[in-house]
């Protein structure tokens, strides 16, 4: 019952040890740099997060999801223009093609946070995760300040 | 280089000194009027006063129109504009006012923008209004803006679509350059700076 009971959790320990070390190298060639969000007033509700996704895997990987640790919902947007006017346009997908990148810029493909709670001041940390759509997040510390 | 070499080099400079210098010191060409912008118009300040073409007056103007709950552009746009301001020297920062118009008046109260405007820099003057104040203003000046569609439990959440053109405006009130968000500073101080 004993040796049962042992071996149950060497068993679990073991899996967990295997998660730990394959998940990580089986995302290890997609990671973020360069990030940084938008400072903005005490009064604003929503700002903008800017970052590199590098790929160095050999296959592309696609981001299906984003999130901050400030707000409470985030989005990939795009700009368009049309008829005089920009206009913002989620990105339900972005692309991260092999050996290669996506760069997220101000007045180009941005991430979103919305409704944040707190609003981050210049200085602050705030974590941002990208989600592939292999199931992995990859995720960044992103100082707060102005650009 | 050999001596004759030298000799050349120096008399080309001496020669052409003078075109370098007239070309220098050319005066930049006049920037037009553009009689097709502008028009009557009632809003408030941040401060809740009220705020006319009259007040666009005896001072350039850097005027932009957007909304607080912009992420991206607006933001971008006003540090920018603030940020080549500073770069002219104080006697010029006060003969050149700054105005953000927003078009979200739902939104941005007076007291918001008062709030919101402080932290780029507590000189810029904001505008609000009624939407039918704030549309009539927008249509003056030529600016398009659209409230976008969110998904349901998301209607505070919403966004616009805009122009996004920064205007300069000489002491008349009268609109002498548009520039986009994403302006050259330098060329945008140069021709603040020519109207003077």
């Amino acid at each position: 019952m004993m040796f049962a009971a042992f071996f149950k959790r060497v068993s679990v320990g073991a899996v967990l040890m295997a998660l730990l070390i394959v998940a990580p190298s089986a995302y290890a060639d997609v990671f973020i740099e360069d990030a940084w969000v938008r400072a903005v007033p005490p009064n604003s509700r929503t700002t903008a997060a800017y970052f590199v996704v590098k790929n160095n895997g050999s296959e592309a990987q696609v981001i299906d999801r984003v999130s901050a640790s400030v707000a409470g919902a985030a989005e990939i947007h795009d700009w368009i223009e049309t008829d005089g006017r920009k206009k913002m346009v989620r990105q339900q997908q972005v692309v991260v093609p092999a050996g290669g990148e996506v760069v997220l810029r101000t007045g180009s493909l941005h991430m979103m946070l919305f409704r944040l709670e707190p609003v981050p001041s210049q200085g602050d940390q705030v974590t941002i995760c990208v989600g592939l759509q292999s199931g992995a997040d990859v995720c960044a510390e992103a100082v707060v300040r102005h650009p | 280089m050999n001596t004759a070499a030298r000799r050349i080099a120096a008399a080309l400079l001496i020669f052409t000194l003078p075109v370098w210098l007239v070309a220098c010191s050319e005066p930049r060409p006049e920037l037009p009027v553009n009689t097709r912008l502008g028009g009557d118009f009632s809003m408030l300040d941040q401060n809740g006063e009220p705020f006319g073409p009259a007040d666009l007056q005896g001072k350039l103007s850097l005027m932009f129109f957007g909304f607080t709950q912009c992420p991206d552009i607006c933001p971008a746009t006003l540090a920018r504009t603030v940020a080549a301001w500073k770069e002219l020297s104080e006697r010029q920062r006060s003969e050149v006012q700054l105005v953000f118009v927003s078009f979200d008046p739902q939104r941005d109260t007076v007291e918001h923008l008062k709030e919101y405007l402080a932290f780029f820099d507590p000189a810029v003057i904001g505008l609000t209004g009624t939407q039918e104040q704030v549309a009539t203003m927008a249509r003056g000046y030529g600016v398009v803006y659209l409230q976008e569609q969110v998904e349901p439990g998301q209607e505070k959440d919403y966004l616009f679509s805009h122009s996004d053109f920064v205007y300069l405006l000489d002491q008349q009130g009268r609109v002498r350059k548009l520039f986009k968000s994403d302006f050259d500073s330098e060329e945008l101080i140069n021709d603040v700076r020519s109207l003077l």
